[in-house]
């Protein structure tokens, strides 16, 4: 690695890392994701298992990849593969190509995650301009929505309406990554997750005081968080549980690791980490539990709002929210306004995770091709646009889908799974915690030390059992696709991930070459 | 769901589950801002991406 490309890259403040951090894991999941999961798995006792998963999936391995990131960084590393080669003390040559799912995970998630985002913005274009304002059906706000997915359906929108979108995110994103740490990415989210906070807590507010039509806001509370006592031992909520874990906190990707990997070696990773563990967890059950979802409920009744759910989170973050703006008193002012504080809060959301995926892989190509930040962002940004036009252009086969299982939900488990192994089983839990408190301002309760070694694997260990018995062929073999034909373009989807993880594996084998070639002795 | 009110249940686990993470959040920010660690700051960094390799790099 070049110690030239890095020795200026740090981060300014401790406030500001904690916002990125936190920016990184508050995303449209804590919107849109865990008021469905909630209310689709038991309500109000969907919590016993949420907050046990934070207690022995979240904090734990947020803990550890905290620890990792800063461990990887003293040697130089930002990424995954540099980090997995140190931690096992550079005696096992696999580790580094285990450590490439921590580069291709996070670059799969940010190129389909920024088209995501990208929708955003131009919703909040759309809304400002009162582009839908007219369309108060649940039915016209879904065409209108499905003709800008679909490049095909120019009913409503140009075709070129969502690549145009798309670039404008493309650009802004690598040009606050080309600023680097400091001068982009924690600027960021200085600016970014007070406006978040506070977009919110207006919406919030305005959810709360809505006037009863369907339903009254207390009734969407209720829709959310009346217990169901029965579901706590239905094991499919316990699973779903720790899988909305693993998104709202943005574990086993490796963008945490690269974020930490900027810290000093003494400084402190346990109350850092716990702080935008807890940051995440107030956007998420306060006020993601509170505006989405009971708006909904509010508008178009709890059986409505059922029916919406089941739409999934698009359905309700942008067609049913799409309606209720519009039906807000004072829409043509109010009702835009509020349209667009929801979508650019979502925006802003989404945009403080992308410049986090996207920064494994700039590290990598800084630390093992000595290229320069500003070379590695535009480049991300190309390819991202590059291998982005296969969803801009597919996304109504389900090209997307198959990203999001195998990289946004499957590729975390297995990352986290080999991260804990390689962290409490082969660097060594003694080595673990005490490299873990190193500066540490807070102590970690001792309890967590037999969680981290023993409980947190087992308990990944038995997700994997159980998708293997239930899911595995099923989903392998595509057997819940509805239609036929878009069979051969989900393999090619799914060839694409493959094709990516082989670049990374000989990125990696070429980068490795490289450091040897230089410094011999190393 | 008949009721127009928030029913008991549900008020407690809302209540319990926002103030929990509420109390998390506030409580990790109060030691971080009540604890200064002065020279210790992320600013200071020494070796690791934000100061050079501490040793070895990738060979």
């Amino acid at each position: 690695m070049s110690v030239e490309t890095h020795k200026k890259e740090q981060w300014a403040t401790r406030i500001g890392l904690i916002l990125a951090m936190a920016g990184n894991a508050v995303g449209l999941g804590n919107f849109l994701r865990f008021p469905v999961q909630a209310a689709q798995n038991g309500g109000g006792t969907f919590m016993i298992p949420y907050f046990v998963s934070f207690l022995i999936l979240g904090i734990p391995l947020m803990w550890i990849e905290w620890t990792i990131g800063r461990f990887g960084g003293r040697f130089g590393h930002g990424s995954l593969p540099g980090m997995f080669d140190a931690l096992t003390d550079r005696k096992k040559p696999w580790a580094k190509y285990l450590g490439v799912l921590g580069l291709l995970i996070p670059l799969v998630i940010f190129i389909y995650y920024t088209y995501v985002v990208s929708w955003m913005l131009g919703f909040s274009f759309f809304s400002i301009a009162g582009d839908y304002f007219g369309l108060g059906e649940l039915s016209q706000m879904r065409q209108y929505l499905y003709s800008y997915q679909n490049i095909f359906d120019p009913s409503m929108h140009g075709g070129w309406l969502a690549l145009v979108f798309f670039i404008i995110t493309l650009v802004f994103l690598g040009w606050i990554l080309a600023k680097g740490i400091s001068g982009g990415i924690e600027k960021l989210a200085l600016i970014g997750m007070p406006l978040l906070f506070a977009f919110a807590i207006v919406l919030m507010i305005r959810v709360l005081t809505l006037p009863t039509h369907a339903a009254s806001p207390a009734e969407g509370l209720n829709f959310i968080w009346n217990p169901e006592w029965s579901s706590l031992g239905d094991p499919k909520v316990w699973l779903a549980a720790a899988g909305q874990m693993f998104f709202t906190l943005s574990l086993g990707a490796g963008h945490v690791h690269a974020y930490a990997s900027y810290l000093d070696k003494d400084e402190d990773v346990t109350l850092t980490g716990l702080s935008t563990a807890a940051t995440n967890e107030f956007a998420e059950v306060v006020l993601g539990g509170t505006i989405a979802i009971t708006a909904a409920v509010v508008f178009f009744g709890v059986t409505g709002a059922v029916a919406i759910a089941k739409g999934g989170t698009f359905d309700l973050g942008i067609v049913a929210m799409g309606v209720v703006f519009q039906g807000l008193p004072g829409a043509a002012i109010w009702g835009q306004l509020f349209g667009f504080l929801w979508f650019f809060l979502l925006f802003i959301a989404g945009i403080t995770s992308c410049v986090a995926l996207a920064t494994p892989t700039i590290a990598f190509l800084q630390e093992q091709f000595d290229w320069t930040r500003k070379k590695a962002a535009y480049g991300i940004m190309g390819v991202a646009l590059v291998l982005g036009l296969t969803h801009v252009v597919f996304y109504n086969v389900g090209f997307m889908d198959e990203w999001d299982y195998w990289a946004g939900t499957f590729g975390l488990v297995v990352l986290a799974t080999i991260e804990i192994i390689l962290f409490a089983h082969v660097y060594g839990m003694d080595r673990g915690w005490k490299e873990m408190h190193r500066g540490a301002d807070i102590e970690v309760p001792g309890i967590f030390r037999p969680i981290m070694k023993w409980v947190t694997p087992a308990f990944l260990l038995v997700l994997f059992a159980w998708w293997g018995w239930n899911d595995a062929i099923p989903t392998f073999l595509m057997q819940s696709v509805s239609n036929p034909e878009n069979i051969p373009y989900r393999w090619a989807s799914r060839g694409l991930i493959v094709l990516m993880g082989l670049v990374g594996l000989y990125l990696v084998r070429v980068g490795w070459r490289r450091s040897e070639y230089e410094s011999p002795g190393g | 769901m008949q009721e127009t009110g928030l029913t008991t249940f549900a008020a407690v686990f809302m209540g319990v589950s926002m103030a929990s993470v509420t109390a998390l959040m506030v409580w990790c920010f109060y030691r971080i801002l009540s604890q200064p660690k002065p020279g210790s700051g992320v600013a200071d960094a020494g070796p690791g991406p934000a100061g050079g390799p501490e040793s070895g790099t990738t060979g």
